[in-house]
């Protein structure tokens, strides 16, 4: 399984991100993970934006993660549009998991595209609430 | 000369309330060095401290799960007017002004995501019927009392009270609501009843700064739903928690050691005279396992106030990872 449970350093610079809702009461805000695979939807939309990620297992199947991100309002602000991730991307995301494990949810804090080296989350104003 | 006295107070009275009104438009932003925790992540499930709810209100708040509010039907709802006071967002408030003599009409506290614009009209006009539609703004008429504005709202739709948590207010809520400007801080007192929900009036006050550089970009968007959890996707299921299953009903209890009634809400427990009747029994956690110097935690970030840290020994520049580390090291 492509999660992994401690992050890279580089991604390790925590931002903050409050929610219209209570992540407290969502998601495991004590707790890192880190998911990896490959972008199948991403949502541009108010009060969050969502990004799909399909993750694949230890056992070869894939399960499809729900990643929790900014408003497209508040994104816009920091240079992120809806043509900044496309389907198939491979993606590396670090966030809090969902405080109901079957859920597959994640709350972002920061991600990498490594084939361009594109990251969000790693500077003081990219933050979303 | 002593028959001009009456006639001069007169004019006084008269003139007071002019001098006792104040401007209010402007940007607030939030700061959170009060109430850090419910304004920024937000409330935890299972915590109705603070909160006098009704036995009804328990158990619906009971049944709440996180999930609920990621129904589609459910992710577009509109929150209540005054959630602002739990959450970390900024006022924008402006005035509607007669075209002809400038006074004010009304006024507006601006809407943001899911919250909507509060209208607060100032010239006298009813309450419309309670039969009337409710608003996801309400309907609210203010006055001032001295530098104070007042406002009551009625016609409010259902919601939940707190961010996240699951404790209702029902559509008949009512809120008394004070706006105080002082010099660059404002005030926002409500005091909320509900014949349904609430046991006793539940009042909360809440602080604004003054920013006169607040962003010009737009607050409100429209909500658009999506597929926020793959297995609902048209399941037709509502997430809940029957009786007596909700895994998070002893959450403050066995993370704070508070008292069940003390995190369930129950009306006694918000007095002062509480403490004295669990003085005996009350054990505080041996160590701060979370948010061990409140909002100091956003130093760096946005928000953060400069030139301060935690004495704490640094645990709690640390961070959520920092500490699991050290304490997973010393276990």
């Amino acid at each position: 399984m492509r999660t992994i449970f401690l992050t890279v350093a580089a991604l390790a610079l925590g931002a903050k991100a409050w929610g219209h809702h209570s992540f407290a009461a969502v998601y495991l805000e004590d707790q890192e993970v880190t998911i990896e695979g490959r972008l199948v939807q991403f949502l541009w939309r108010n009060p969050h934006t969502l990004v799909h990620v399909m993750v694949e297992q230890d056992d070869g199947s894939n399960v499809r993660y729900v990643v929790e991100w900014g408003s497209a309002t508040q994104l816009g602000a920091t240079g992120v549009s809806r043509e900044t991730l496309r389907p198939g991307d491979h993606v590396v995301i670090n966030g809090n998991p969902g405080r109901n494990a079957e859920d597959n949810r994640v709350r972002l804090l920061n991600f990498l595209r490594p084939s361009d080296g594109l990251t969000w989350g790693l500077r003081p104003d990219e933050v979303f609430d | 000369m002593t028959k001009r006295l009456p006639a001069i107070a007169c004019a006084l009275l008269a003139a007071a309330p002019a001098w006792t009104q104040v401007e209010l438009t402007g940007v607030y932003e939030d700061r959170l060095y009060e109430d850090y925790i419910e304004r920024g992540p937000g409330s935890d499930l299972g915590d109705f401290t603070g909160m006098p709810m009704t036995d009804e209100a328990r158990a619906k708040a009971l049944s709440y799960t996180s999930n609920m509010p990621m129904t589609i039907e459910r992710q577009c709802l509109s929150q209540a007017p005054w959630v602002g006071l739990y959450r970390p967002r900024q006022y924008r408030i402006w005035s509607i002004n007669d075209e002809n003599y400038g006074s004010v009409i009304a006024w507006v506290v601006g809407g943001n995501y899911l919250r909507d614009t509060v209208t607060i009209w100032m010239d006298g006009r009813e309450h419309p019927s309670e039969n009337a539609w409710h608003p996801s703004g309400g309907f609210a008429t203010g006055k001032w009392e001295g530098n104070t504005l007042t406002a009551r709202m009625t016609h409010v739709k259902t919601t939940w009270i707190r961010r996240g948590n699951g404790i209702p207010a029902s559509d008949q809520t009512t809120f008394t609501v004070h706006l105080t400007r002082h010099e660059n801080l404002l005030t926002v007192t409500t005091i909320q009843e509900d014949p349904f929900y609430l046991s006793e009036p539940h009042v909360v006050s809440r602080v604004w700064e003054y920013e006169p550089n607040a962003r010009q970009g737009p607050e409100r968007a429209q909500c658009n739903t999506a597929n926020e959890i793959p297995y609902l996707e048209d399941s037709g299921l509502v997430p809940h928690y029957l009786p007596g299953e909700n895994p998070e009903e002893d959450f403050m209890v066995r993370t704070y050691n508070l008292p069940r009634e003390a995190a369930l809400g129950y009306a006694h427990t918000l007095y002062p005279e509480y403490r004295n009747t669990i003085r005996d029994s009350y054990q505080p956690p041996a160590t701060c396992g979370r948010y061990c110097c409140g909002w100091i935690e956003r130093q760096g970030l946005p928000g953060g106030a400069p030139n301060l840290t935690c004495n704490d020994g640094g645990f709690a520049e640390l961070g959520p990872r920092g500490r699991r580390l050290i304490e997973e090291a010393s276990e």
